[in-house]
Order: structure tokens, then sequence, then C-alpha cells
């Protein structure tokens, strides 16, 4: 979900116990998604991240458990 | 005369030391109840095991976060549990498990149930900022005198099914003495033996009727104000939409309700969206039309499904993000059909 969040908020409304669901997957969404500098809804050329197989990315992902 | 059992305690103490009982002598393998898993007052329905576990247990704390019905369900659809475990909850979630076991969605086989005279309970955005916690004594104070608990469900503050009917045990707490006595009938032979041996009077005693009927008094008198309202609210197919219109197609009502079992739901399908050529034909009878259109399509159909199971829990009321008095239309409608048949 977080690479196609557009972060509208209407989940934290309908949640019944006061989640702050809608921050939570907001913030979660704003780093996965500036990881493959993507606006989800941006632009319909601009493909799915995970449908993109590339052989080389994200090292700094892999060396931070390193 | 029915068999009880009188512990000289406060009513929570009493329970709390009947479930260490059942558990430290092997009567039970384990205990389904509400346990506290914040200090803001939230709680959830837990599967305890040691009987050191059970000191966060609140088996009669007022509050539903989900029906226990459903949960039961859930727990023994694909297979009954083989270990015996004595179950804590509230008359309309005993009634919501048997309906579903009627439905052949769970077993009650190694199941003992302990329920009460029940006071209602408060509405689940309560639990989240520390009103049901901090109301605590208030609550038990009205029980204990026979009154009716403020800010309750609207659902709880018109219940007239506030004694179970198939429990085991029954705790009774409305117009009691609850702070130095719990009073516990053992309606079932299951019952009495699961009580044996544990500390405490054992009696030959009913349920005190003349304070029963006071408190069913108060509650017919909630209920026909609630049913009032609603019946000027919904008058006509003008008052079905004015009521329903609001509705946002989250379908949570449909989420919380126990009876609402499918796993396959009509409404969630893909065969019940709007197509442009199903709005095109509505279109050309009106020039406007609601998106989604299916609002009261929806909350009709599930009425139609539901009334003559529903148990007036009132869960869907707790969920509705925008105010529909869901259970109150259900319980009005339900208590209609059930009374039919």
């Amino acid at each position: 979900m977080s690479l196609n969040c557009v972060s509208c908020g209407a989940c934290e409304d309908a949640c019944p116990v006061d989640i702050p669901v809608a921050q939570v997957f907001s913030m979660i969404a704003d780093e996965t998604q500036k990881m493959f500098d993507y606006v989800s809804g941006r632009s319909l050329d601009e493909p799915l991240p995970l449908v993109v197989y590339k052989e080389e990315e994200l090292h700094e992902v892999e060396d931070a458990n390193d | 005369m029915t068999k009880a059992l009188k512990i000289n305690k406060n009513v929570e103490q009493g329970i709390q030391d009947l479930l260490t009982f059942l558990l430290e002598n092997g009567k039970v393998k384990g205990v389904f109840t509400l346990k506290k898993i914040s200090k803001d007052g939230a709680v959830a329905y837990s599967l305890i095991t040691k009987p050191d576990e059970l000191k966060d247990a609140v088996p009669l704390f007022p509050l539903m976060p989900v029906n226990a019905g459903k949960l039961l369900s859930r727990f023994t659809l694909k297979e009954n549990t083989t270990k015996p475990i004595a179950v804590v909850v509230k008359p309309c979630e005993l009634r919501a498990f048997i309906e579903l076991v009627k439905l052949e969605q769970g077993s009650l086989k190694n199941l003992f149930f302990i329920s009460s005279t029940c006071g209602g309970v408060h509405p689940i955005d309560k639990s989240v900022d520390g009103t049901v916690e901090k109301n605590l004594s208030k609550y038990w104070d009205a029980v204990k005198k026979g009154e009716i608990p403020a800010e309750l469900r609207p659902a709880c503050r018109s219940c007239e099914e506030f004694i179970p009917y198939t429990a085991d045990m029954t705790v009774d707490l409305i117009g009691n003495n609850i702070d130095k006595q719990c009073m516990i009938f053992l309606n079932t032979k299951n019952g009495e033996e699961l009580a044996k041996g544990m500390d405490g009077e054992f009696l030959e005693k009913e349920i005190n009727k003349g304070k029963i009927d006071k408190f069913r008094g108060k509650r017919e008198v909630e209920k026909k104000k609630l049913f009032d309202e609603l019946e000027v609210k919904m008058n006509g197919m003008d008052g079905l939409i004015e009521i329903f219109g609001k509705c946002i197609s989250c379908h949570g009502c449909m989420r919380v309700c126990p009876i609402c079992y499918c796993k396959l739901c009509e409404f969630d399908s893909s065969d019940s969206e709007y197509k442009p050529s199903n709005y095109e034909i509505e279109l050309k009878k009106r020039g406007g039309v609601r998106v989604p259109p299916g609002t009261i399509y929806f909350q009709l159909g599930r009425l139609s499904h539901i009334a003559i199971s529903c148990v007036a829990c009132g869960a869907c009321d707790d969920v509705c993000p925008v105010d529909i008095p869901v259970a109150m239309i259900f319980k009005k409608v339900g208590e209609s059909v059930q009374k039919n048949v």
C-alpha cells in the first residue's frame, strides 16, 4: 500500500478507535516513495515501482544492515 | 430453585478468584475473557492458560471491543477446541454465538459459559480517551442500584434481554450488593460441577424477580423513547434517504456484525458495482444520481438478511463514522420480525 498511498486520510476518518492510521501510512509512504523517487498518482507514464526490475538498486538500504 | 454460589468478596474479585480456581484445579485449560491492554482503559478479548496472566483480566468490564460471539465463531469454525475453556461473555454475545452455531459457524463443544445480568457497555470510542476507566465507579454504582448507567450504547440503554439464556453460570450484578458479594447462579450441571470445591457458600436461590422487573421497566421506557425518535426520522422513502443517505459505504457495520458471517459478500463483489451503463439507465429517468448509488440498497439488503438473527448488541453503531443509528434501526426491525415468527 505505502507506494501507492495518496494520504487522503479516509482511513483515519473511519477508524472507530482513533488509531492515527492515515498519519502512520503517510509517514511510511513518504519514506518508501522517496526511495523510488515516486509520487503516487503523479503521472500515468511512471511505472509502478514494484513492477520495474533493476539488477542494481537500493544499495543504501541493503548496506544499512551491514 | 437454582443452585448458587455466594463468594463474600466484591464481584470483580469473586470472578477473578473463580477463574483462578478453575485454571489452577485443571477444571478448565483456558479462560476466554476481556483483558486490559493499555493504561487508559482499552481492553481486548484474550485466551489465558496460566493463572498469573489473569491479573490483568477484567471479565466484567463494561466494553465490547468486538462481539465475542463473532470471535468464538472464528475460533471454533474449522475445528472445536479439544480442551475445556471457560468463556466469560455478555448475554448478547452468547446469543450471537448460539445463533452462529445454529448457522453452522462454530461449535459449543468444550466451552463453558459464564455470563451475567448485564448493565450494558459504553461505546467503543470511550475506551480510547480514558472515559470508561474514569467513570467505572459510577457505572458500578448505577448497576448496584438497579439504574441504567450513564453514556451507554443506545442498544444497551434500551436492552431488555440482559439476562443470559444459556450460560452455565450467571453472575448476578443488577440491583445487587456487588461491593460486598459475588452471587453466581449455577444454571447447569456443568456449572455446578465447575464450581464444586470453590471457597464460598452454596445456596438454593432465584434471581430477584422484583429487581429485574423494575430494571426492565426502566429499559422499556428508554426503548420506547429511542424507537419513537426513529419512527419520526424513518418515515417513508424520504426518511430512508435522509437517514441512510449519509452512508459512506465503508461497510464497517457489516464487518463488526456478529451475524454477518459470509466470507464472500454480494455487496463486496464486483457484481454489485455500478457500471457506466447502469448509471445511464438511471440518468435517463432523472438528471442526477448519487455516487455510489447503492447505500439504501446495501442497508436494506443487510437488514433483510440480519433482522431474524440480530441480537441488538450495538457493535454496528459504534463503528459507523457518520453516526447513522444503525443498531436502533436493526433492533427495531429485528424485534418486529422475531416477534412474528
